[in-house]
Formats: C-alpha cells, structure tokens, sequence
C-alpha cells in the first residue's frame, strides 16, 4: 500500500469472520492505520487493507462467533472479488478512535454529490437540484465546532455536527440513476434543513453520523439513527408528551402550550415539561412567576383609581 | 382549509396559520375534503396524505380535476416518497414533510398564494 505515514495503531485481537466457525479464534494483533490503508499484524502474518477497498465498518458479527465480547470493530473489504470481514478488539476508546480515523480518510476531500437545501423546515424544495462537490470533514480541539463543509461551484455547505437532529437514508435519482442517499437533518441559526448527500462511501459517512449522534445522546448506543422512527432514544413517551414535542417543534412557545392543548391545564403541561427535561430532550430557558397582588398591591390600585 | 384526520395536526397548522390566514374549513378526511372543497372554493388547501376513506392523493386528484388551478399543499411524513411523487402526479403543488417548523409552513403557502 502506498502513502505508509502511520495515523493511528491499536494492540488487540482479532478473528476473520467464518460463519460456519462454532466460535471465534482470537488471536494478539496490531492494527496499524495509514494514509493508505490498514495493515493487520498478527503471529507472522502481515495483511494490508487498503482503503479503498473497506466496504463497511461496524458491522454486527453474530453472537454466536463473537461471545461476550461487546467492544470490537468489525472492518468488511474486499479485495480479489472475495470479501473478508475482520473482527478486532482492543481498549474501547482505541477501537473509537481507529473507526473514526479510518473513516475520515475515506470521506475528507472526497467528491460527493449534494442536494441542498432538499427541505426547509419541514418544505420541499422542488427547485433545488443536485450538484457535484467535495466533502470535507472539519475536526476542532475537542470537537465542539467539528463540521462538514462541502464545497461546490453555488457556494459552500456547512452542516455544524452538533446540530444535526437526525439521519436516515432515502432512495433517489441522480442524473437518472436510483441510489441509496444520506437525508441529514439539521438546524442553523436561523431555519431546519435538510441536506442530502451521497459520498463515494456511503456507508462511511452513515456510520460517521451515527457514531456522533450515538456519542452526543441524540440516539441511543443501540439505535440505529438510519432506521428513522423511534425519537428520544429510550424515552417512552405518551400520547400527550409527543404532542407537546411536535407542538413545540413547530414554533408554539412553552408558554402558550397549555391554551393550544385543549384541556390541559398548566400542572399538567409543568409535569410534562419536567419529565422531558429529565429525558433531556427539552431544556430549561427560565422559570415563569407567577404571581397575584397582596393587600398592600391592591390599597395602591384602589388608590389609583381615584386619582 | 385544513385536511388532517389528527384534529392535533389541523390544530397545530391552525396555530401557525393564524397569524397571517384565516382558516375556513376544516375536513377529517378526502371524501370530506372534496365536498368541503366544492362549497368553499379556498385560496389553498394543506393536506395530509395518509387519512381513512380517501387519502390525501385520491382526494387531490379529485380536486384538481375538477379545478385545475386548485392550489394543494401536502403534508406528508418522512419517508413517503413514493407518495410524494403520487402527489405530484395527482396535482399537488407543494409539499411539507412532518415535523414541520411554523414560519416555513407560512412561507410556502404564501409562495404559492403569489403564484
């Protein structure tokens, strides 16, 4: 493989994946990343896998082969027509960080197709067309201002991660062509988007987005941001605390949800607000006062009123 | 005029349309919509797409066949694609996806309404 610089290495174990194995054979490694690609070192072996030839990351292996091994990464490629799926383990916090490397070398810089903005707030833009660009992944110091630009001829596209709401993939055609399209919701100061992307990895750029979301708490570890559906991660909400989210969502302030939602008085709409906070998908702006006039308040107003 | 057959959805549209339309009708359905259509002839309609007894797409098409300028906004759910282009073959000539955010709600309907 060429471009040899080392980004990152891990020791661990790993196995190839043999569905017809009774269970998996571990065995001590060294997974070195490099611009190129990775090289998987074990006994004295040496395979590269390069890149570009990496179909998926994180695939789940059956639980049947992997055990009680929960902290792996599984890496499918395909090299000669044959595709192998290696597992590794190691540190939880190497394995992260292995994937997200591996998947910022397969998206940064790379030509994407865009379609934005596909909706705002919620409205289809039917005059919007798709155009070609270039992805680039925008890593911060700790990751708070971490983004994706991409670049294209109408002007650049900058989707902060920290306000992406949700993704999901969609089937569209692009110069006629069905493909399997990320559809990336996200706000900005001023509206919602959406944003529909189709890298050369899609999978990449999924898994990249779903790792943030999961890492964030905006879906939970076993969710599955793609599937859609299921908001709030393991929040069971009801009937009247979906409402109250959509309501809000929709621009009804806080304070008037109460007269909007027929029948439900103020404690209740209180009761509710709590149990979203404690869920973590409302937080508090400021408390109301409420208040009513005291005697000394009334005196001052009778005494108004007869000036 | 409002198609929703959740009265929280017609509700919520009621709320964010209010500031600037009035609202003349409101029909739980597409059977509902077509008479209500008839009798009220509305500037514009928003109409959701999956409902009982005749959908959204069923009742577009009855409408703008009988009045080709009719302006239909739909409301539609995430990934209903299929039914969206349905839609637009039905006649549908704008199309918001739920949730929706109020003040783009509002700019299309008057986006359209200016065409």
């Amino acid at each position: 493989m060429a471009q040899e610089k080392v980004v990152t290495w891990l020791e661990g174990k790993l196995f190839f994946v043999d569905t017809y194995a009774a269970r998996a054979n571990w065995v001590p490694c060294k997974v070195v990343l490099t611009y190129g690609g990775i090289w998987l070192m074990y006994g004295n072996e040496k395979r590269g896998v390069p890149l570009a030839s990496i179909a998926s990351l994180g695939r789940e292996v059956s639980k049947k082969l992997i055990g009680n091994v929960s902290d792996y990464l599984s890496i499918a490629y395909v090299v000669g027509g044959k595709e192998t799926t290696v597992a590794i383990t190691g540190q939880s916090a190497q394995l992260k960080k292995l994937k997200k490397y591996i998947m910022f070398l397969q998206l940064n810089k790379k030509p994407v197709y865009i379609l934005h903005p596909a909706k705002v707030g919620g409205a289809i833009q039917d005059k919007v067309s798709w155009e070609q660009g270039i992805l680039n992944v925008v890593w911060t110091p700790g990751g708070a201002a971490d983004k994706l630009v991409v670049q294209r001829k109408s002007g650049n596209v900058e989707i902060a991660m920290g306000e992406i709401e949700m993704i999901r993939t969609e089937n569209q055609k692009i110069n006629g062509k069905p493909q399997t399209i990320a559809n990336i919701k996200h706000s900005s100061a001023d509206n919602v988007y959406n944003t529909f992307i189709l890298a050369g990895i899609q999978n990449s750029l999924i898994e990249y987005i779903n790792d943030h979301l999961k890492e964030q708490g905006v879906i939970s570890g076993h969710e599955d941001g793609v599937a859609g559906g299921g908001g709030g991660g393991d929040a069971a909400l009801e009937g009247l605390e979906d409402e109250i989210l959509v309501a809000l969502y929709s621009g009804v302030s806080a304070l008037e949800v109460p007269t909007f939602m027929d029948g439900t008085d103020v404690d209740q709409v209180e009761e509710i607000y709590d149990k979203l906070i404690s869920y973590g998908l409302v937080e508090l702006v400021r408390l109301r006062k409420d208040v009513k006039l005291t005697a000394k308040g009334r005196n001052i107003v009778n005494k108004k009123m007869q000036m | 005029m409002l198609v929703d057959d959740s009265k929280f959805m017609r509700a919520l549209l009621k709320k964010v349309m209010a500031s600037a339309h009035n609202i003349v009708g409101e029909a739980e359905n597409g059977v509902e919509a077509v008479d209500m259509y008839e009798q009220l002839s509305p500037d514009i309609v928003l109409m959701d797409i999956v409902m009982p007894h005749m959908d959204g797409i069923l009742a577009t098409s009855n409408i703008v066949g009988k009045h080709p300028d009719a302006k239909i906004i739909m409301c539609t759910s995430v990934g209903q694609d299929e039914k969206v282009k349905a839609a637009i073959k039905a006649g549908a000539r704008g199309y918001i996806t739920k949730p929706f955010q109020g003040p783009s709600v509002l700019k299309e309907v008057e986006s359209l309404l200016g065409q």
